[in-house]
Formats: C-alpha cells, structure tokens, sequence
C-alpha cells in the first residue's frame, strides 16, 4: 500500500511538471491549477507513506519516482533524446528502489 | 556564498522531509509548504553562479542522506542493507540529473 503512495506522488509530481511546462508564466490558470494541485497531492502522498515506513526511505523512493518519471516525460512526450548514462542512471535507481523495498 | 545557499536548502529539505512525518495540523502543513518553497529557491538562486547539476548534486545528496540520517536519531528502524540502496539510488538520481542537463546544454 505505502509502495502505491509513492508510486501514486511520483506520477502527480510527472503531472505537475508537465503543467508547469505549459504555464506560460502563470497565464495559463488551467496549467497552474493542474501544477499546484499535483505537487499537493504529490506532497500528501508523501507524508502518508512516511506514516508507515521511515521518512529517510519515503523521502528517496520519491525523489527517485520522479526523477525517472521526468526524465521518460522528457523522452517521450517532449521528444528529447535518450542516452547510456540516462539508462543507467534509470536502472540505479530502479535497484535502490526495489533494494529499499525488499530491505524496508 | 553560493555554495552556502546550496548547503542551506539541502538542510532545509532534510527539516521539512523529517518535519512531514509529524505534520497533522494545517500550520503544520503550512510551515512545510515554506520550507519547501524557501528550499527551492535557494537552490534555484545557487544555479546562477554554480553549474546546476553540482548544486544539484550536493543538494540531493544532503538531502536524501540527511533525511535518512535525521530519522534514525529520531528513533526509526536503520538497516546497512538500506544504506547501500540508499546510496544505489542516490547514485542514480545525481546521473539522471547531470546526464539531462549536459543535454541542455548542447542544444
């Protein structure tokens, strides 16, 4: 369930990035609404997950989520390239993730 | 001066990430939402003269470690095993970063 959370604020950290792409320097009240209320929730999710496992834990495993999450937006919705060290940093991540899941 | 601010913001992420636990009432939440928009911008201030991806670096890395650091000498379960991964992890985000920024840069 707290792997949900923070797989769930990981996903609505992506969607508050993508609407801050779209902002516009704030013109764009729809984007900033989608913004603020994604990173709030992101936010909650997060502080309901460091309910249940240590907050040290919680904390990278959400950092880590959104990190790829961006970085596969990037890729894929804004059609940036895709490189080596970008996979592998793709796969440390995924190792820490499931290595903290196994080890939590 | 600018690594200062650097330093400041990754200490401040540690404050709130740990403050978050405990957080139930809506000042709580409050004093979080500053800490993380002061965080922020002292680190986005910092990129002005330090290259982002080391700012970056050492901000997360305070950050990530800090935390994990906090919540021990605030009584939570503490493993080797989890530090390894921690530092795995770590390791990851810091190349996802400066992997996508050089990117930027090229363009």
């Amino acid at each position: 369930m707290v792997w949900i959370l923070l797989f769930l604020a990981g996903i609505e950290e992506v969607i508050a990035t993508i609407a801050m792409k779209y902002m516009d320097g704030s013109r764009k009240i729809w984007a900033v609404t989608i913004m603020i209320s994604g990173f709030i929730f992101s936010f909650y999710c997060l502080s309901r997950a460091m309910q249940i496992i240590p907050a040290g834990v919680a904390y990278a495993v959400w950092t880590g989520v959104g990190s790829i999450g961006i970085t596969l937006v990037g890729i894929f919705w804004f059609n940036e390239r895709f490189r080596l060290p970008q996979l592998i940093s793709l796969a440390l991540i995924l190792i820490g993730v499931i290595g903290l899941r196994v080890t939590a | 001066m600018n690594w200062l601010l650097v330093f400041v913001a990754g200490i401040l992420e540690v404050v709130w990430a740990s403050y978050l636990k405990y957080a139930d009432t809506v000042w709580d939440w409050v004093i979080t939402i500053l800490l993380i928009v002061i965080s922020f911008m002292l680190l986005i201030r910092s990129y002005r003269k330090i290259p982002v991806a080391a700012a970056y670096t050492v901000f997360v890395g305070i950050g990530t470690v800090g935390t994990y650091i906090a919540g021990i000498f605030l009584g939570e379960h503490f493993s080797s095993g989890q530090l390894l991964f921690l530092t795995i992890l770590l390791a990851g985000i810091i190349g996802m970063k400066s992997s996508t920024k050089k990117e930027k840069g090229e363009q």
